[in-house]
């Protein structure tokens, strides 16, 4: 199996994708996946559901813009790589789910679909692009990046921790 | 329609909560609706489909408003609406997800299923 990096970076390829912020809609439609909006009010953030006439994502559209493209990247994920299950409803995606009751499959599959999914909205290729030349991360540029990328600071932030140097 | 069995069964259930909330025996409710005792029983086991008008009698009879005594859709309702599959073809992962929806998650993705996609190209 290729990694989550290796899998992105195709796909990106593949969508003609070469700079932030990384379209996940078009991605999506690219795909043949609607875009469908619904207020809740909680902690629901999306779900992707596979049906035999269509497949869609489903948006919690009170969340904010950039969380709301954080859930497409994350049922993307699901989309791509959890071929097995026609439903998935995630709430809380940010929950640690090794925390959680439920069993040992779901908490990897959503661990995957947020690493798929912060790899898709901030991918490693770019963002060394972007801090090749930078001897140090300050909060200003983190901010900087998070509106590049069009993601939450506190997730810019997580991720450049992550991604090293 | 292949509930028919599970609504029965849990309206049965409400039922029987609803009348014992009340204080009232089976025996008393049953004269007061008109029914056997019999028939209350298989009722309450949900053994036995009322009428329509019986629901709003009864719930005149137990003080309460006729939606009380409905049990929600049943989840497979709302995953045969979503898959276009009955409940026979989904896998034990999915049934246990579908259990552990709560109403208000049924409904939104209800709404996500019927509602129009997002414009392209935004």
């Amino acid at each position: 199996m290729p990694s989550i990096e290796q899998t992105v970076e195709t796909l990106l390829k593949k969508c003609r994708v070469t700079k932030p912020p990384v379209p996940v809609e078009r991605i999506a439609e690219q795909y043949g996946l609607d875009i469908r909006l619904a207020p809740y009010e909680g902690d629901l953030s999306g779900a992707l559901v596979r049906t035999d006439r269509e497949t869609y994502i489903g948006v919690n559209s009170q969340h904010h813009p950039n969380r709301q493209r954080f859930t497409v990247a994350h049922e993307l994920a699901h989309f791509f790589l959890h071929k097995g299950m026609r439903l998935h409803i995630d709430k809380n995606i940010w929950v640690n789910w090794r925390d959680d009751e439920s069993s040992k499959a779901v908490q990897w599959t959503e661990i995957q679909a947020n690493q798929f999914a912060a790899e898709l909205l901030m991918p490693t290729a770019f963002l060394k692009r972007d801090i090749n030349r930078i001897r140090r991360i300050d909060d200003h540029l983190v901010q900087f990046l998070a509106r590049k990328y069009r993601v939450s600071s506190q997730a810019m932030d997580i991720r450049l921790n992550n991604v090293g140097r | 329609m292949g509930n028919r069995d599970e609504i029965c069964k849990r309206f049965g259930k409400l039922l029987a909560g609803r009348r014992t909330e009340s204080g009232m025996s089976q025996q008393a409710f049953a004269k007061a609706v008109g029914l056997s005792r019999t028939s209350i029983t298989n009722i309450e086991r949900g053994r036995q489909p009322i009428s329509l008008h019986t629901l709003y009698f009864m719930a005149d009879i137990l003080g309460v408003e006729p939606s009380d005594l409905l049990p929600p859709a049943p989840k497979s309702t709302v995953a045969l609406a979503l898959t276009g599959e009955p409940e026979s073809k989904w896998t034990a992962q999915e049934k246990e997800q579908f259990e552990k929806l709560s109403a208000k998650e049924s409904s939104w993705l209800q709404k996500i299923a019927k509602s129009a996609p997002k414009k392209k190209g935004s």
